[in-house]
């Protein structure tokens, strides 16, 4: 029942709503006790209706309380003259009582609970910060709820931890489960209540830093680091699994006073760290911290330091600047080199590619389409001449097979000046039978040889092959000639094989080729011709040409008729021996 | 003709591939043979389901949070009246002095309901805060991916179970739960918990399994980390 006249209120928590609408006064003090239960009846406080509460019933043995805690307030001036009369009683109860203890007393202040932390989850502890004293001893008590019970407990251990602190042991904790807890300041004049606080002592988990933290340092020859040991905190118990702590090392240099210049490593769960290449002659602070599971970190452990000594790598050091300097000087060097003779390095590096020319084709004539002046320029003076370029190479492999072979090499003149005289039969005969003797492998070429032995002539042969293959700058010189007929016809056979021109033939032994070089004797120059004299074009090196050649090149031309006719009658001659024996060779091959 | 046929021939490929379950399930392909085949220690199980379980906590956790930060805004601890947690009525260790006290079949069994009980109600949790505007996707996501933890977290803890059983670590009191220990959250009022409560409690929960089975571990297999 509430007794709203005379300010004086009692109330039980079922009807607090109603009665707090009752009252309109302002009042800086917003603290409410009532009693209940047990006939006692105390009433202090006053409040004002704008008061937000919250309603605590708490039976605490022996003694029924019911706490209203108010949160927040707000002056309300509305409806202060409602119950004036009431009001004005009741200020001035107040103010003789505030009077009263002015001297220099007050009911005691508000305490408030500031943290509680478990330092292994098995206990924890809560501090408190004590209001004002109001001048008089003031006792402080805690009293705690369990979560989802009624039943109200003072705190097990006041002096444990410290002033103003409540330390619950391993009994009185469980974890799991929500505390309610509230501090009780009371002095000669009042109490207080702190405001409640809920906990789970899962959320509150917090360890001690980590111990004994020390730093060594070991100079490798090529990384040197230190290590940093530490132990765990005391009363963390990793043996049951019942935690699991994991590590955080962080350090800097000292010399720094800034807080930001700490370098943090995670560490796991290990109890010891390494750091590698530090920096030399500087001193470091290393400090390590802890957490348990999913908890709160701990507070960094003490510093440990160490000083690195100064000479570490100064060796390397002097190396690396020496070496990165000379690179750096060569690197501009070549730059330079490179960019004054670009071109003679280009083409010393990449070797232009020689492109097909017809030697006296002119692009831009091509261009011009002046077909006269182009062909013009084609045709060379003593053209043709096969072996312009000594690279230049022949089919032919021409042999001898008489002893005249070596007069004739000794006199070795050509006074047939012009390839073209000897005849295209004979020519292309010879021509693809010494292609195909070429095509032989010189070793072929010799035994075969050797199987066809013509008396002497062969042997000639032989010898005159194996000399002509066995060494390739021997050359042979083929004349379409006037000299004994028959070594003319012989010769003119074989010139007439050989290439239409001065030229000396130089088998090419390895490949089976023969180089045809250009005649180092002396020769009347070649005559002009041009292409109206082109009768017939063999191969890419011979073309033959009609009439218009000296009389020495026209017995020539006869030579070779006749010789052509021995040919082709397969008379006893021995040039047509020898093409038999060629024509053996490529058959036999 | 060679058109039907490659039509039948994709179908046929396309039928194989699409699993209409969607799930792969995996079989193994070795028996208890040590030949070629690492059949897992109990060490090794241990430590697969305590990681699991500290993944399943801290997705908890980290849901709990953001349900906080975004839709409880007043750090006021007062007024906040956590109604009990479904899972009360089921009788674990507040400790690790109870927890170590308790046999290794208990505790097993502990973890076992507890994990259980949490089967629907995750699921629950799952629906209600998809169909919810307030959660963007990120989190209804982390509560699904959160069921289903739970659900592979009992799966490997009867496999352990089943493994100490073999080694005869364990007697046959544990037996298989059935049907009837999995409990909906309605709490002591009658009306379905709400999802902030549902969160706080299965935080709880999932630190206790978590515990219990470190606990488990030492106890049994106490080589290394212990």
């Amino acid at each position: 029942m509430s007794n709203k006249e005379e300010g004086v209120h009692l109330v039980s928590p079922e009807q607090l709503s109603e009665f707090l609408n009752g009252i309109t006064l302002t009042h800086t003090v917003c603290l409410w006790q009532c009693a209940n239960f047990g006939g006692d009846i105390a009433s202090e406080g006053l409040f004002s209706p704008k008061c937000s509460t919250y309603v605590e019933y708490w039976k605490i043995t022996g003694e029924a309380v019911c706490v209203i805690s108010v949160t927040d307030w707000v002056v309300d001036t509305g409806k202060m003259w409602r119950d004036a009369k009431q009001a004005l009683a009741l200020m001035l109860l107040l103010s003789w009582v505030s009077h009263s203890m002015c001297k220099s007393f007050s009911p005691a202040g508000r305490p408030r609970l500031t943290t509680c932390r478990s330092p292994e989850k098995e206990t924890f502890t809560c501090w408190w910060k004590p209001g004002s004293t109001g001048g008089l001893p003031t006792s402080y008590h805690l009293y705690y709820r369990k979560e989802s019970s009624l039943e109200v407990f003072e705190c097990p251990d006041y002096h444990k931890a410290g002033n103003n602190s409540c330390y619950f042991d391993k009994r009185h904790t469980s974890i799991w489960i929500i505390y309610n807890i509230t501090v009780v300041a009371s002095n000669a004049l009042g109490k207080a209540y702190s405001e409640s606080v809920e906990i789970d002592v899962m959320d509150i988990v917090q360890p001690h830093p980590p111990e004994n933290v020390n730093v060594t340092f070991t100079q490798n020859a090529n990384s040197p680091y230190f290590l940093v040991r530490w132990r765990p905190p005391r009363d963390a118990d990793t043996r049951s699994g019942w935690v699991t702590i994991k590590y955080e090392v962080r350090l800097k240099i000292e010399n720094s006073r800034d807080e930001e210049d700490w370098e943090s490593y995670s560490a796991g769960k290990q109890l010891e760290f390494s750091i590698y290449s530090p920096q030399p002659g500087a001193n470091y602070a290393v400090q390590v911290r802890c957490k348990l599971d999913q908890g709160l970190w701990s507070e960094w452990s003490p510093s440990a330091f160490i000083q690195i000594p100064d000479n570490i790598s100064d060796t390397q050091n002097a190396v690396m600047i020496i070496s990165v300097t000379l690179t750096v000087i060569i690197f501009m060097l070549t730059a330079g080199v490179l960019t004054v003779k670009m071109k003679p390095v280009k083409h010393f590096l990449l070797p232009p590619v020689p492109e097909p020319k017809i030697s006296g084709l002119d692009t831009q004539l091509l261009k011009s389409g002046k077909s006269e002046e182009i062909f013009s320029a084609l045709i060379t003076p003593g053209y043709p001449q096969i072996a312009q370029s000594p690279d230049h190479q022949v089919e032919y492999l021409v042999v001898y097979d008489y002893d005249e072979e070596m007069d004739f090499n000794d006199k070795a003149h050509l006074e047939n000046q012009k390839g073209e005289n000897c005849l295209t039969d004979n020519a292309r005969k010879v021509s693809q039978n010494s292609i195909q003797i070429t095509l032989n492998s010189s070793q072929d070429l010799n035994t075969t040889l050797s199987e066809h032995v013509h008396a002497g002539t062969v042997s000639n042969q032989l010898s005159g092959t194996s000399s002509v293959l066995g060494e390739p700058q021997q050359q042979l010189h083929l004349y379409c000639n006037g000299t004994p007929v028959k070594a003319q016809d012989q010769n003119t056979h074989m010139s007439s094989g050989s290439q239409f021109e001065q030229g000396t033939i130089n088998p090419a032994g390895l490949t089976g080729y023969v180089e045809v070089d250009k005649q180092k004797r002396d020769q009347k120059p070649p005559v002009e011709e041009d292409y109206s004299m082109v009768s017939e074009v063999i191969s890419d090196n011979i073309l033959v040409l009609q009439d218009s050649i000296p009389v020495q090149v026209h017995k020539e031309v006869k030579c070779d008729k006749t010789s052509i006719k021995a040919e082709e009658m397969g008379g006893g001659f021995e040039p047509l021996e020898y093409l038999e024996t060629l024509t053996t060779f490529s058959s036999g091959s | 003709m060679s058109r039907s046929l490659k039509q039948v021939a994709v179908l046929l490929v396309a039928l194989l591939c699409l699993d209409p379950h969607g799930r792969v399930g995996s079989a193994p392909i070795c028996t208890h043979g040590p030949s070629g085949c690492h059949v897992p220690s109990l060490a090794d199980l241990f430590d697969r389901v305590i990681q699991h379980s500290a993944r399943m906590h801290s997705l908890s956790n980290d849901l709990h949070s953001e349900f906080e930060q975004y839709f409880l805004p007043s750090k006021n601890h007062i007024g906040k009246i956590y109604r009990k947690c479904h899972t009360s009525n089921i009788l674990t260790p507040n400790g690790k002095e109870n927890a170590q006290k308790l046999a290794r079949e208990e505790l097993t069994e502990v973890i076992l309901k507890l994990l259980m009980a949490w089967r629907d109600p995750l699921f629950q949790l799952h629906q209600s805060m998809a169909h919810q505007q307030d959660f963007n996707s990120f989190s209804s996501n982390k509560a699904l991916e959160m069921g289903d933890m739970a659900h592979e977290l009992r799966k490997g803890v009867e496999k352990v179970a089943e493994k100490m059983r073999v080694l005869g670590m364990l007697g046959n009191s544990v037996t298989g739960l059935s049907a009837a220990e999995a409990m909906l959250p309605i709490s002591d009022s009658g009306e379905a918990m709400s999802d902030y409560e549902l969160l706080y409690c299965f935080r709880r929960d999932s630190n206790k399994v978590q515990n219990y089975l470190k606990i488990l571990k030492c106890r049994i297999v106490p080589e290394h980390d212990c």
